[in-house]
Parts: structure tokens; C-alpha cells; sequence
């Protein structure tokens, strides 16, 4: 079962490769198809598929036109419709992957307005991985109540993954917890990745997903709107975000944030961060360490 | 007897050249006017909600009847057969009954809707203002080119009889 869903997954991400490019990675071992992580092209080079212990080359050469295409096939021909995520550098795919993109930024009063010319993107394959929260969602509550939590690593490290794990954990419920109403404010798509207003991931039967919103925007329309008892979101990095979640956290709701971060002495030293620790908007925090090839998971108090 | 049944017969076939101009009139006025509010459609829905360009096709392909709607199946076709979007709009385009500069102004609409919303919405924009012109025309001549074309058919069919008689 899980082996069908990662082949599927690895073939949806290969489905917005140019024909030459798809033909390539679909002829790969399935050995690689398995634990494929990305797809990575890069103008005049061959394109790569990225494993944990590395980097493996198709030997099919990447040309301009096929990261054009590449780019159209992930918007399925319609750019006007991911032009906000596309001046940002990715887009979201059907099936919950991601394609970042690098090429020449068009810039209008200092803010990129758009790419052209791309030179290099990264197609990332979603690999959802049900269960790894259910062990640390008990240890969220005390006194029976959930406490507001950051994830905190460095990229890379599965903070999203987690947070899409503990989302569904914290909504269904488990042995040890109720089922709470989690509102998910999902910015970049990436963790519910709702495809015509259905969740590719599992996030839970009672969790309301609002997506392609900025966070700060986000989080009072859920607040007025859905009446959650805990908002989930992803990959908190502006002041806005901060203030949003304050305010959310002073209206008793708890919440679950991740954060680029990899330890809680790191995340101290960041002065934005440092403010929102010491107005003590959350409590815990969950690190993710990489050890023996597997990632654990602690759960640790937060200083004030 | 024989002359009254091949009068009966140079009428009607008057009669079947006439509907079938009259038709063929129709059909062009239909296309153009159904093309139109097909693109304005388009037009609203990318700047509204952003919908992706395969549900916009397969909305019209739904609402849209006759050439309009074999448009836009042929764009969807040919997008699922692996073709570019410029590509495959231009080969729909192709088959359309218009003038030729009328179909070469909606086959340029293909490069335009890979842009960005405002790149799209102002490329329909135009298409649907360059469009409407030919449309108009196509009304104003519509009552002369009705007496015109009925004088032709049933005026032909009355000297062929006189001629038979």
C-alpha cells in the first residue's frame, strides 16, 4: 500500500516533465522511483534525480524549452492562474508536489513582479507519511489541553510532513486526545494541497483548510469564520505573522506553527522570534533530529 | 402535368439554395456572437477566480453549441494529444468559418493566455473588440444581403420556369 502510494506520487511529479525528461524518469530503477525525493534540471546538464545519499544522473540533457514546458504543464497552460506563487519561485502540482524555479526575476518597485527565462527547477516529489505524529500528539497536552507548538528545523528536515501528521492527529483524535477543530491557514499549498477544493493529504475529518492566503490575512478570516480550537500553519517567517497568531492567541486558540530553526537556542537568537517566545504565544516545541538514517522527534518546553 | 411538377421542382430548389444561405449567414453570425460571449466568459472567470484553462474549456465546451464548442474541444484535444497551448489553439482556430484576418486575430490569442492574468484578460479584450467589427458588419448587411440573396434564388427559379413553360 505504502509502496503503490510512493510509485504514485513519483509518477505524478514525473507527469509535468517534458515527454523526453518523463520517459527517462519513469525508466529508472524502482528501487530509485521509491526513494526519490526530487527532480532536478538544470539548462545544458543532464537532469538528476535526487536520492537521500544523493544526487543520480538520467543522462537525458535539459534544454531551455523543456523548462517552458515544464512550467506549463505544472500550471496545466494556465500561468495567469499561479502567477502569485510563480513570482514567488514555485509552483504547486497536482497530487501535493512542488516545483521550485530559478531563471531571471522581472522586478517592479522592488518586488518580483515575475521569472522569465528560466534555468533551473526542482520538481519535488510529496511524500506523505501518515503516522509519525500519532506518538508525539499526547505529549501536545496538558491537563488534557492541547498546548500552542512550534516545529522547529533546519530545511529539509520535515517540518511540514510533521505538521501535516500532527494536523490530522490533532483532528481525528487519538486514543489519549479528543478530535479538535483545527483550521489549517495553508499559504503555500504544500500541506493539505487542496486539488478543486479536495485535500490531496490526509489532514483529519475536522479540519478547514484555507488556502493560497498569506498567513496574516489568514488567520482572523478563520478566527471569524470557522471557530477553530486550534489553527495549523506552515513556515512562519514575517512579523505579520507573528502579530496575526498573537491576536489569535490571545482569543484562546491554540496553534501549530513551524519555524526555520535548528534548535530552541537558535530560535532565540533570531530577535523576531525572541519577541514571541517572551510574550509567551507558545509553549512547546517539537525538534526534529536526523540520527542512524530515521528522524525522532522531542518534545521540549519553551523558555519564557 | 410534366411542365407544372419541374416548376414545383426549380422552386424548390430556389427555395433549398435560399435557406441554405440563409443558413450559412447564420451559422457566421452565430459563431462570432457565440465566440464573443465565450471569451468575455473566459475573460471574467481569469479575473475573478483564476480557474485553470482546461476547466475553462471544458465550461464553454458545455454551454457552447456548433463551431464554438467544437473550438474548444479541438484546443482540449490537442493540449491532451501534447501540443502547446499556441499550438494547439491555432490549429482550432483554423477551422473556424471566418475570414481569414478573423481567424488569424484569435489564433494570436494562443500566445497571450500563456502570460499572466492581466497579459490574458487584456488579449481577450482585444480579440473580443476586433471581433465585434466584423460582427456588426455582418448585421448591417444581414437585410441586403437577405433581399438580395432571395431576389437571386426565386427570381433564377422564376426565369428557369418561364423558360420551361
Amino acid at each position: 500500500m505504502e509502496k503503490d502510494k510512493a510509485m504514485r506520487s513519483y509518477e505524478q511529479a514525473a507527469a509535468v516533465l517534458p515527454s523526453a525528461l518523463r520517459r527517462a524518469a519513469l525508466m529508472e530503477p524502482q528501487e530509485y522511483q521509491l526513494r526519490a525525493e526530487e527532480f532536478r534540471l538544470r539548462v545544458g546538464y543532464p537532469m538528476t534525480i535526487l536520492l537521500p545519499e544523493g544526487e543520480v544522473d538520467t543522462g537525458v540533457a535539459v534544454e531551455q524549452g523543456d523548462l517552458e514546458t515544464l512550467c506549463n504543464l505544472a500550471t496545466e497552460f494556465s500561468r495567469y492562474a499561479a502567477s502569485e506563487t510563480l513570482r514567488r519561485g514555485y509552483l504547486s502540482i497536482r497530487g501535493g508536489g512542488r516545483v521550485g524555479l530559478c531563471g531571471s526575476a522581472v522586478m517592479r518597485e522592488d518586488v518580483c513582479a515575475n521569472l522569465k527565462d528560466f534555468s533551473s527547477a526542482s520538481v519535488r516529489i510529496a511524500r506523505e507519511q501518515r503516522g509519525i505524529g500519532e506518538a508525539v500528539t499526547p505529549r501536545l497536552f496538558r491537563n488534557g489541553r492541547f498546548q500552542s507548538t512550534l516545529i522547529l528545523s533546519p530545511p529539509g528536515g520535515g517540518k511540514t510532513t510533521l505538521l501535516r501528521d500532527l494536523v490530522r492527529c490533532l483532528s481525528k483524535g487519538t486514543e489519549e486526545t479528543p478530535g479538535l477543530r483545527v483550521s489549517l491557514a495553508d499559504e503555500r499549498g504544500e500541506v493539505a494541497v487542496l486539488y478543486q477544493g479536495v485535500p490531496q493529504m490526509d489532514v483529519g475529518p475536522r479540519t478547514d483548510v484555507l488556502d493560497s492566503c498569506p498567513k496574516a490575512a489568514a488567520i482572523p478570516m478563520l478566527l471569524r469564520a470557522m471557530n477553530p480550537q486550534i489553527i495549523a500553519v506552515d513556515e512562519i517567517t514575517v512579523r505579520e505573522d507573528l502579530r496575526a497568531m498573537a491576536m489569535a492567541a490571545n482569543c484562546g486558540v491554540g496553534l501549530l506553527a513551524t519555524i526555520h530553526a535548528g534548535s530552541v537556542e537558535e530560535l532565540l537568537q533570531k530577535p523576531l522570534y525572541a519577541e514571541l517566545l517572551q510574550a509567551r504565544v507558545f509553549s512547546l516545541a517539537v525538534l526534529i533530529d536526523y540520527t542512524g538514517g530515521e528522524r525522532q522527534y522531542r518534545v521540549e518546553e519553551l523558555p519564557c | 402535368m410534366l411542365k407544372l411538377l419541374g416548376s414545383v421542382c426549380i422552386l424548390a430548389a430556389g427555395g433549398y439554395v435560399w435557406t441554405q444561405q440563409m443558413g450559412a449567414r447564420r451559422r457566421e453570425m452565430e459563431s462570432y456572437r457565440d465566440m464573443i460571449a465565450a471569451l468575455q466568459e473566459m475573460e471574467d472567470t481569469i479575473r475573478l477566480s483564476r480557474t485553470p484553462l482546461p476547466r475553462l474549456l471544458e465550461r464553454q465546451m458545455e454551454r457552447r453549441g456548433g463551431d464554438t464548442a467544437a473550438f474548444f474541444q479541438n484546443v482540449r484535444q490537442g493540449l491532451d494529444a501534447g501540443k502547446s497551448l499556441t499550438g494547439a489553439w491555432r490549429n482550432a482556430a483554423a477551422i473556424l468559418p471566418w475570414r481569414e484576418t478573423d481567424r488569424g486575430t484569435l489564433e494570436e490569442l494562443g500566445q497571450n493566455l500563456t502570460g499572466d492574468a492581466e497579459q490574458a484578460c487584456k488579449g481577450i479584450e482585444l480579440v473580443c473588440r476586433s471581433l465585434e467589427r466584423p460582427l456588426e458588419e455582418l448585421r448591417q448587411q444581414q437585410p441586403d444581403f437577405e433581399k438580395r440573396s432571395t431576389a437571386l434564388c426565386f427570381s433564377g427559379a422564376a426565369l428557369l420556369i418561364i423558360l420551361l413553360i
